[in-house]
């Protein structure tokens, strides 16, 4: 069963990885958290039947963990002065405008709540709303309502984050 | 940019961290987590078990000497920190292959709504099985008498146990306040939307 996770998780752990990011300012808290949500999906791993997507189950199982866990805020707090290694991303793609751009996009959904910023992420997977209202656990109709501010939000946010413009 | 851009350039993104190899997770399934509702549910159990040594020696200590007051508090405390930890466990267990975010917060929800009344009524449970203990006690031991000390020593255990509640909240503030209040205002958030629609 372990070995059968392993290569589950490490196939899927783009999906861990997002969560981290938008959850996480810096590296070690990131490392952190992707550890807890590992640890999370093997001891539920077990009570998984399949009844839904495993990424549905992934992505539930890491939004929870991520809202949810108790993370010291303090030393987070001294660094909310914007810096580069803060928003700091793998750099793998090797085009830096697109970099530039994701970037920005990571820092416009870190203003979101946190609530905001599970729906947000949702809705850039591009989840349905059956699975979205799955995975958070409300009504189709309320992840619309709640989808249009937070479309209507982010929109206010990036632009300025990407033409520097307030 | 368009909303529909966004969503392409977040999905055209390879592996936003340190790709993790299959032996990497074999590692970290070796390590220990401490979510939040496991360090509560941990440092009550710590605190019950401590509270139950408590009980047992005075008990015994209180018995030998037949003085019953404080063998009839610790039962009282004894009994309420115990009820107070089933609630806990039965009321409260996350489950997080299970649960959805909603159902996760509904029981943090009713953990905090708990700790509340820990810090309200802490006090009271002390001076009230405090003043129980003292007329049974005294009562077994035929030695109850109530004159005017009697009123000083009821104002002073009223007194004491109304201050006593504000440290026990400073102490679970203290513990987890910034965080609580963070979850229940998610909580309200994703509630919200509920009483809206």
């Amino acid at each position: 069963m372990e070995k059968v996770f392993t290569k589950l998780i490490t196939e899927n752990q783009g999906i861990i990885h997002k969560v981290c990011n938008i959850y996480c300012k810096n590296e070690g808290d990131r490392a952190d958290l992707f550890q807890e949500i590992v640890l999370q999906l093997w001891k539920s791993y077990g009570s998984f039947q399949g009844r839904s997507k495993i990424s549905t189950w992934m992505y539930r199982i890491a939004l929870n963990t991520a809202i949810t866990s108790f993370r010291k805020q303090k030393k987070r707090k001294i660094q909310q002065q914007l810096s580069v290694d803060e928003f700091q991303i793998p750099d793998i793609h090797p085009d830096v405008e697109f970099e530039e751009k994701l970037q920005a996009l990571y820092r416009a959904i870190r203003e979101l709540s946190k609530v905001e910023r599970a729906v947000v992420m949702l809705y850039l997977e591009d989840k349905s709303y059956q699975e979205m209202a799955e995975i958070l656990g409300i009504s189709e109709s309320n992840v619309g309502v709640k989808l249009n501010r937070v479309k209507k939000k982010l929109k206010k946010i990036i632009k300025p984050e990407l033409y520097g413009v307030r | 940019m368009e909303l529909d851009e966004l969503k392409s350039l977040w999905q055209q993104q390879q592996t936003p961290g340190r790709a993790h190899s299959e032996q990497d997770i074999r590692a970290i399934l070796r390590q220990k987590t401490h979510p939040i509702f496991r360090r509560i549910y941990n440092k009550i159990f710590v605190e019950l078990v401590v509270s139950l040594f408590l009980v047992t020696a005075l008990i015994i200590l209180y018995l030998k000497n037949k003085e019953y007051t404080i063998a009839f508090m610790t039962i009282l405390i004894g009994l309420a920190s115990g009820y107070l930890y089933w609630m806990l466990y039965k009321r409260v267990h996350i489950k997080f292959g299970q649960d959805t975010l909603r159902a996760a917060l509904v029981k943090l929800e009713r953990l905090f709504k708990i700790y509340d009344k820990i810090q309200m009524y802490f006090g009271y449970l002390l001076g009230g099985s405090f003043f129980i203990g003292y007329i049974i006690g005294r009562g077994i031991n035929k030695q109850l008498t109530l004159d005017k000390s009697w009123l000083i020593a009821i104002g002073a255990i009223a007194g004491a146990s109304w201050v006593i509640s504000y440290p026990v909240k400073w102490y679970v503030s203290w513990l987890y306040g910034g965080h609580i209040h963070d979850l229940k205002s998610v909580y309200v958030e994703l509630h919200e939307i509920e009483q809206e629609v």
